[in-house]
């Protein structure tokens, strides 16, 4: 221990650290600390701001406000490489393993300089450190070997060994090194071994571990933060941990109610307007069989990887199912259905989750946008008339209350709420009557929030059915007739929420 | 109804740069020499923009999507070997023959790229040199000439009214219909709204891959149609006589204000690019700048077109 540190502060701490984009609060005021030999579990629903806060310590993004201290020093990183120069390094979802280098190769990408003999690399002592480091972290792999040989897990190996060894070049203390979701893409075997590894690796260092499956959390952290909205809502040791409590944090108050207009929720038709049988992709999911009711709001939950996101595309036609049977109005349309244009045709629409850059032509005015659509319906005498444009656009913006100066203002100067107006008003205009929606009211405010939700009531008393994925269980809860829970690309279950609503902790039972 | 009001910050920056652009070029060379506003060196500027405009029309769909087409220069080659033995053989008829041909280059084009899925860029490239080959066997490696006999089929597209002639009026009526084409009909803004963002435009329904196919063959017409100029002005055609146009072509378009990056610009901007780069050269030759330095002006206002009009946030690495 150095001279004149307080050896009761934490190795690492992180103060009041606050950040926002554009007018989006990702992280109000979040304290974090870690200490030597310590693993430290953080968890949250999608949104609650765990990403942001780790490329925050990891240099990737600026702090609007806070500080971070090592040792009792307070730092500040500009960018990624001086996080690294404090040890920090960190294991992203999308992995950075080159798939065409070698294993030493990738363990000193961007660290060649230090290899260097009169401007030449030196491969004799990129090997030898590399097996000094694979070596003493125990990790049994051959460097020469070719990176597209390794299995996922030993990527992650990789790139742990790389942090560390850098850490330890850096001249830094500890090395601190942050997991964001490694186990997403991992079979139970390799979890246990990534354990295993992490375990004996904590002995020399400080670990962050992300993660949404929260048996992994109890299993593997001696201490958890839970995010919710941007905010601390606990810390709590190893002792204290249960699934449950970590559980009731991350959703914290049940807000189900007027919020998602649920008084206005109808009892769905009779008419089986959309229905799925034993719908498989080889990638994403399997034996998917489920009925859309006409008038029906339906969600689906459940975790990135569980396939609702390539069920819903395939729905649209944008990616396919491999095979199953699928019915709209009663008729078979497997196979019929190739291409958006296609779902289209058969009076699907689809609101996707990227907004600025799947939903709207930010460049092109709002009237260009809504009527996208419709253009063959705005025809007279074989041409598209702009006054018919104009007046349906006219008509959709009252309707649906988009606020802007003049519907010839260009979608990128509209709020993130009026944007998902004109997006969903195009869809309006469609006509077509089951609509799905990927995450519709993503970063926008909690006003035009709760407007969507109206029209989203108002849209299926005209009798469009709805597929949405929300945000939050309590956007799923609120909003749906009916809510299918997914795990691992199979439907776990389908709840009923036409009589009563179920809790978060209902659904999350069938997720985690 | 509301009448819509377009605020200052609307007016469009890429129709109004090149329009000052002309005017300011139209005055200095004015100006600078008396012999500029003469009939016959008009007439000289006209014919050298309509060319360029013809075969630019096309190429401008193609890049408004957001690809672009680099066997213009082949096809005009391809074009001009053609239309010429048909004529010799057939008289009028050969005006039908290359216009069904050039909408069948085009469409290779278009085909090629939506089965193959690769970029438009390899596919043109590629298909240029097919088209090169096919001149070069046609023509036998040398240049046709017209038999005398046939002049009456190709000397009416050249007769002057004062400094117009009547390729000058086709040029006159592709503005009309090509700018209808782009701003009235649902192919029309499908191609700006595919230019603009494809994913958006797929998943609203709209035909991407129709739009590419349809943009293309509009590519192959107006080449067709920009090789029956020529030919009228040439009265020949060699396998040599297409790949110059190439790169002054991509100019025309480009310094127009159509953006490589796709869905800014249009058939207009194409029409100030060719009178841009018409007068300039004109004007070049009548204040006597030597020919070898023209080349460096042409090179430097591409580049100079193109940084001022490309999306850069579209393109994540420049390669």
């Amino acid at each position: 221990m150095k001279i004149g540190s307080n050896s009761m502060d934490p190795f690492l701490n992180m103060v009041n650290i606050s950040k926002s984009f554009l007018d989006v609060k990702a992280l109000q005021e979040v304290n974090l600390s870690i200490n030597e030999n310590e693993i430290v579990g953080l968890v949250g629903e999608n949104g609650a701001g765990k990403s942001t806060l780790v490329k925050i310590l990891a240099g990737v993004y600026k702090a609007d406000q806070g500080k971070i201290s090592i040792d009792g020093k307070d730092i500040y990183f500009n960018n990624p490489q001086d996080a690294k120069k404090h040890g920090i390094g960190i294991v992203f979802q999308e992995q950075s393993i080159l798939n065409n280098m070698t294993v030493y190769e990738n363990l000193f990408l961007g660290q060649e300089k230090f290899f260097l003999n009169f401007g030449v690399l030196s491969k004799e002592r990129m090997l030898k450190e590399a097996c000094e480091i694979l070596a003493e972290l125990d990790i049994d792999i051959v460097p020469t070997r070719n990176a597209n040989t390794l299995s996922f897990v030993q990527r992650e190996m990789i790139e742990i060994a790389r942090n560390v060894w850098l850490a330890r070049k850096s001249n830094a203390k500890v090395p601190i090194i942050l997991l964001d979701e490694p186990t997403t893409a991992l079979e139970q075997n390799d979890i246990k071994f990534l354990f295993q590894k992490l375990n004996e690796l904590k002995k020399h260092t400080a670990i962050i571990f992300i993660s949404h499956r929260l048996e992994e959390i109890v299993t593997l952290c001696d201490r958890v933060y839970v995010l919710k909205d941007g905010k601390n809502v606990g810390c709590f040791s190893k002792d204290d941990i249960s699934e449950n409590l970590l559980r009731s944090k991350m959703v914290g108050k049940e807000l189900v109610g007027e919020f998602y207009q649920s008084s206005m929720q109808r009892k769905a038709g009779e008419k089986v307007v959309l229905e799925l049988k034993g719908c498989f992709n080889k990638h994403a999911f399997y034996d998917v069989s489920f009925q859309l009711k006409e008038g029906e709001i339906l969600s689906i939950c459940g975790t990135i990887g569980s396939g609702k996101e390539a069920l819903c595309k395939a729905i649209f036609g944008i990616t396919k199912f491999d095979s199953g049977e699928v019915y709209i109005d009663g008729v078979d349309v497997k196979g019929s259905i190739n291409s958006p244009m296609d779902a289209f045709n058969k009076g699907i629409g689809y609101i996707p989750e990227d907004r600025r850059n799947e939903g709207l032509i930010l460049n092109l005015p709002i009237f260009e946008n809504i009527t996208l659509t419709v253009l063959k319906k705005l025809k007279s005498h074989g041409m598209v008339s702009r006054k018919k444009q104009f007046e349906v656009t006219e008509k959709m913006v009252k309707k649906i209350d988009i606020r802007s100066a003049s519907i010839a203002a260009l979608c990128k100067n509209l709020s993130g709420g009026n944007q998902q107006k004109v997006v969903l008003g195009k869809w309006l205009l469609s006509g077509n009557k089951i609509l799905v929606m990927s995450h519709p009211t993503r970063g926008v405010d909690v006003g035009a929030k709760q407007q969507i939700y109206t029209l989203m009531r108002e849209m299926v008393n005209d009798g469009v059915s709805l597929i949405t994925m929300g945000d939050s269980f309590e956007e799923d809860i609120g909003l749906a007739n009916r809510i299918i829970i997914m795990k691992d690309g199979k439907i776990m279950t389908i709840i009923d929420a036409n009589e009563s609503k179920p809790t978060s902790v209902d659904l999350i039972k069938y997720i985690v | 109804m509301k009448k819509i009001q377009f605020k200052k910050s609307n007016i469009d920056l890429t129709k109004l740069l090149p329009l000052v652009a002309v005017i300011t070029l139209f005055t200095f060379f004015s100006l600078r020499n008396s012999q500029f506003l003469g009939l016959y060196n008009i007439g000289n500027i006209l014919d050298f923009a309509n060319t360029y405009f013809i075969a630019g029309i096309g190429l401008t769909f193609v890049i408004l999507i957001g690809s672009i087409d680099l066997s213009i220069g082949a096809m005009i080659s391809l074009d001009t070997i053609i239309f010429i033995i048909m004529i010799n053989a057939l008289g009028f008829w050969a005006y039908p023959i290359i216009i069904v041909i050039g909408i069948a280059l085009g469409l290779f084009n278009g085909v090629v790229l939506m089965r193959l899925k690769i970029p438009s860029f390899i596919v043109t490239l590629g298909s240029s040199g097919i088209f090169m080959s096919l001149a070069l066997i046609f023509s036998g490696a040398g240049p046709i000439g017209l038999v005398p006999k046939q002049l009456h089929t190709l000397s009416f597209l050249t007769a002057r009214i004062g400094p117009f002639t009547v390729n000058h009026l086709l040029g006159l009526i592709l503005f009309i219909v090509f700018q209808i084409i782009q701003n009235k009909t649902v192919f029309g803004k499908t191609v700006y709204a595919v230019g603009h963002s494809e994913v958006t435009t797929k998943l609203s329904g709209l035909p991407i891959m129709r739009t590419k196919l349809i943009s293309f063959t509009i590519s192959g017409l107006c080449t067709a149609l920009a090789s029956i100029v020529i030919v009228s002005i040439m009265l020949s055609a060699a396998p040599s006589t297409g790949p110059p146009y190439m790169l002054l072509i991509i100019a025309t378009v480009v310094v127009g204000g159509t953006s490589l990056s796709g869905g800014i610009g249009g058939v207009y901007n194409t029409l100030l690019g060719s009178l841009l780069l018409s007068m300039l050269r004109n004007g070049m030759n009548v204040i006597g700048i030597n020919i070898y330095y023209q080349q460096i002006i042409y090179g430097a206002i591409i580049i100079a077109a193109v940084s001022l009009t490309l999306d850069r946030s579209k393109i994540k690495i420049v390669k």
